[in-house]
């Protein structure tokens, strides 16, 4: 799949074709450097750069006014963005998924046109970067990162997330960070409660040790893709079995659960309506579940791995359970 | 037929960029602050407008009369190279605008030095440029006379506004039943699983018939129909083959398929083992979808691990050619035109306005005769009804049923003229929209955010009259595109069952025949690498696209760089194969 692209090509492409409004190179596995001669795309509105080898942007590209695109997903090898980059006032949808860059672009509230963002990197000054999430209107995805610089729970309710019109949203703590208070972390997730239409969710090395409610009592009730990794302080799951529209459910690296019973169904009359795919993985301490097959009346793909304390799944499951 | 039922020209789009540019404020602010020629811009304006009032006519004419088909091309190019142009001026302003912002304390100096440096030559470039492309269009319109054509009573001008007539919902596009086709699938679930073979070998059947009669659909169905299950098959998959028979490329995408994982073997002779290694003594059911393969030696060779599953192994294969069937040395299913009561059937289901809404006898007895030119293709009666739930009055369907678009010259190309004419009714901004689709091959699937960003990244999204972000307008053309049948979700079966299900991530298709009409319209401007003939691209081109599978090494594509006025350049990846750049992640069952 890769494509070969020589440097010297790519300048000549440049300086003879002035008028590219929309270039994409993505899957340019070749591509380390793009040439200043970027600058000179008076018209270019969109540029994807993803799944390159790119290490840093030119600082050309801080000339492209009236670029509306940015994406830069899977340039597993950029750290930074060049310094002018908020002069692109016209920027819409940024994306940067999967790099080394570990901070905002400087002057990050100029953007004030930004309608997608993927990434967005809590700085330690959380209070001013939390007030700069929240004014930021955004649609699609998102993911929030070193969620674990936000010092107080109110700078939490400042990101404004449950008014944003997110369909995927992730929350991830630095897998490294130690938790000073358990409360603190949970009240922090509270205030992070997003939009209620969302779609997916994915939960990373949250430390507290319990879930606060708006998680599993259904107010996201198109929520139909959930995943939870790394919550390694959690004792008790909490009643996912009442999100109706929940497809998949994959929980990862729970170290602190030893047993799931009925807390997990809430109701066994009617619990995971919709769930079709159910996963854990890296369940370390994990010995007993307590379940019916009642519990998941549609369940197509039961996923059990790297749980070595588990003591025997009931025969229905068994069944579903693809080895 | 009545003017004002047209939806407006694909050219009229283009100018509404225009309009909007030439009209703005700033522009105006911009070329007083100069001391620029403000009249220029006026009289940009009015030869604009002029060349606007021809454009549907033209259009019309086009396939009738080769020289009205150049003249509309040298339009396009002028009208074009006038956009280009703003754009650069209107470059200009912003770059004035940023740098002043960024650097408060010096705006006097930037200004004042911006001015005196460049004033006259800027000014000069700016003069010229915009007397030359006068010119050009000056002497196109001046041609209108010769070529007979006439001024539309109507302004195009502002059929952005149609926008706001939302389509009912899109439930209809999800095709859960087919009509007319019982029979057929009736014996192809009678040959997947009563019928015991004599031989080892695969037993292949072909479902054969002409574009737009539903092959594909039907396969579908029997694909996904729940008494499946009784014929027992080991392993199933879906492969979509098309126009590109090649058979180290096809034989990995079936052990692909089969075995829900990418191989990256690069030899046919190790893929060949793996494949015969993952099918040895399984039941499999295979569907090769649009074959259009006739060399016999080609398919033996992707035969040749097949041979290996057990007894009861199928192949299911759609194609247009007989040929083909008959190299495979397949059964034939030959799949015919509908019957008169199913095609109406089909018909009554897109064009009624609600389910338990009947038509009346009026439109009824219309709706019968519009039924009769559809020549019993389901794809042409849903086009074509999805266009009439759009127009309510007989007047408006009388005027469909009278229009000459019915008997386009065949030998000119093989659109469906009801296709045709779904597109001609689309309001000048949803064709753009649409046309630009050409840059798609074939069986792309692609995902509806991913397009809305292309669309916005040509400026096809900004209009002064839509109230709303170029995302919501964006979102609103996809949805009336959708409901239109211009576009259809994609209902085949993923080779990797995806977790992520959010909206975001749902897949659309166009129809082969749509793609052929988008490629069709737009084909001057459009280039296909690989797909349009020769390597050569025309130095007219304004977009490009090439499927990065074809492609391992970009030499400039030879003739690239003569496209000076390129303005897409757009590889094309096959997602869902590999990733779309978000939180994917692949269920695998292990």
């Amino acid at each position: 799949m890769a494509v070969f692209i020589a440097n010297s090509r790519l300048h000549d492409l440049f300086s003879k074709i002035k008028f590219l409004r929309v270039l994409y190179f993505r899957g340019f596995l070749d591509l380390r450097e793009v040439p200043d001669s970027v600058g000179d795309l008076k018209h270019l509105q969109s540029l994807d750069l993803s799944q390159t080898w790119i290490q840093k942007l030119p600082d050309s590209i801080c000339l492209l006014y009236n670029l509306l695109i940015l994406k830069l997903n899977y340039c597993l090898e950029l750290k930074e963005f060049p310094s002018n980059l908020h002069k692109l006032t016209k920027l819409r949808c940024l994306e940067f998924e999967n790099t080394k860059v570990t901070k905002m672009p400087r002057h990050f509230g100029e953007f004030k046109n930004l309608q997608v963002l993927s990434t967005f990197f809590i700085d330690r000054n959380s209070e001013l970067s939390t007030k700069l999430l929240g004014a930021l209107n955004l649609h699609g995805w998102l993911s929030i990162k070193e969620v674990q610089n936000i010092m107080n729970p109110l700078e939490a309710l400042e990101t404004n997330l449950k008014s944003k019109n997110l369909v995927d949203l992730e929350l991830k703590w630095n897998s490294h960070h130690i938790p000073d208070d358990p409360k603190k972390e949970k009240n922090v997730l509270e205030n992070l409660q997003p939009f209620k239409h969302l779609e997916c969710l994915t939960i990373r090395s949250y430390y507290g040790t319990q879930f606060p409610s708006w998680i599993f009592n259904n107010s996201l009730s198109n929520l139909v893709f959930l995943q939870l990794m790394n919550c390694k302080y959690c004792l008790c799951l909490p009643s996912f079995g009442l999100l109706s529209s929940l497809k998949t459910l994959i929980i990862r690296g729970f170290d602190g659960i030893v047993s799931i019973g009925a807390e997990f169904y809430e109701s066994s009359s009617s619990s995971f309506v919709s769930l079709e795919r159910l996963k854990f993985e890296n369940m370390k301490e994990w010995e007993e579940w307590e379940c019916k097959t009642t519990c998941f009346p549609r369940l197509q793909y039961l996923y059990v791995y790297q749980c070595p304390k588990l003591k025997g799944l009931s025969e229905q499951l068994l069944r579903l359970k693809h080895t | 037929m009545a003017a004002e039922l047209v939806g407006g020209a694909l050219l009229s789009a283009f100018l509404q960029v225009a309009f909007d540019r030439l009209t703005s404020p700033q522009l105006l602010d911009f070329f007083r602050r100069r001391k620029l020629d403000e009249k220029l811009l006026a009289n940009l304006n009015i030869m604009l407008h002029s060349i606007n009032a021809l454009a549907d006519d033209a259009e019309l004419k086009q396939f009738r009369d080769p020289h009205v088909k150049a003249w509309l091309f040298a339009v396009k190019e002028a009208v074009f190279d006038a956009e280009d142009f703003l754009g650069e001026i209107d470059y200009e302003f912003t770059r004035c605008q940023v740098e002043a912002q960024s650097q408060p304390q010096t705006i006097t100096y930037k200004v004042s030095n911006f001015f005196n440096a460049t004033f006259s030559s800027f000014n000069k470039k700016i003069e010229s440029g915009l007397k030359e492309i006068l010119d050009k269009l000056e002497y196109l319109a001046r041609q209108k006379g010769a070529l007979g054509l006439k001024e539309s009573t109507y302004s195009t001008i502002g059929s952005g506004s149609n926008v706001t007539q939302k389509l009912p919902s899109t439930s209809l596009v999800a095709e859960s039943v087919i009509y007319g086709r019982d029979s057929d699938k009736e014996t192809i679930m009678n040959w997947l699983t009563l019928e015991t073979d004599i031989q080892n070998q695969p037993s292949i059947l072909s479902i054969v018939g002409m574009g737009g009669l539903g092959k594909t659909t039907l396969a579908q169905h029997v694909y996904n129909d729940p008494k499946m299950d009784h014929a027992k098959f080991d392993t199933k998959a879906w492969v979509c083959v098309s126009d590109h028979f090649d058979v180290l490329t096809l034989t990995k995408t079936i052990l692909d398929a089969i075995t829900d994982k990418k191989d990256d073997s690069g030899n046919l002779e190790m893929v060949h083992q793996k494949l015969k290694e993952n099918l040895s003594g399984k039941k499999f059911l295979l569907v090769l979808d649009d074959v259009w393969n006739q060399r016999r030696d080609k398919w033996e060779a992707v035969q040749t691990p097949l041979t290996y599953g057990a007894p009861g192994s199928r192949i299911l294969v759609t194609t247009r050619h007989e040929n083909v069937a008959s190299i495979m040395q397949s059964k034939v299913h030959r799949l015919k035109q509908l019957r008169e009561d199913e095609c109406w059937k089909v018909f009554e289901k897109h064009a009624s306005k609600d389910d338990n809404l009947e038509l009346n006898d009026e439109l009824k007895e219309i709706g019968r005769r519009i039924v009769e030119k559809c020549k019993g293709l389901p794809l042409a009666l849903k086009t074509i009804g999805c266009l009439l739930r759009t127009k309510s009055s007989i007047s408006d369907w009388q005027s469909i049923l009278e229009s000459n678009i019915w008997d386009l010259p065949k030998e000119d190309s093989e659109i469906i003229p009801a296709l045709f004419l779904s597109y001609h009714y689309l309001p000048s901004h949803l064709k753009r929209c649409f046309a630009y689709c050409a840059l798609f091959s074939k069986d792309y699937e692609f995902v509806k955010q991913e397009l809305i960003l292309l669309w916005m990244g040509e400026n096809f999204l900004q209009c002064p009259q839509q109230i709303g972000q170029p995302e919501e307008v964006g979102e609103q053309y996809f949805n009336d595109l959708l409901s239109r049948s211009f576009f259809q979700q994609s209902n085949t079966e993923r080779h990797f069952v995806t977790l992520y299900e959010s909206s975001l991530n749902r897949h659309f298709v166009m129809h082969d025949l749509l793609n052929d009409l988008a490629k069709y319209v737009c084909g001057d401007f459009c280039f296909r690498l690989n797909f349009d003939k020769g390597r050569c691209m025309p130095k007219t081109t304004r977009h490009f696209s090439f499927a990065i599978n074809d492609v391992k090494c970009f030499d400039g594509f030879g003739s690239l760089t003569d496209a000076k006025r390129l303005r897409s350049f757009l590889p094309i990846t096959h997602i869902g194969r590999t990733f779309v750049g978000s939180f994917h992640c692949q269920f695998k069952v292990t």
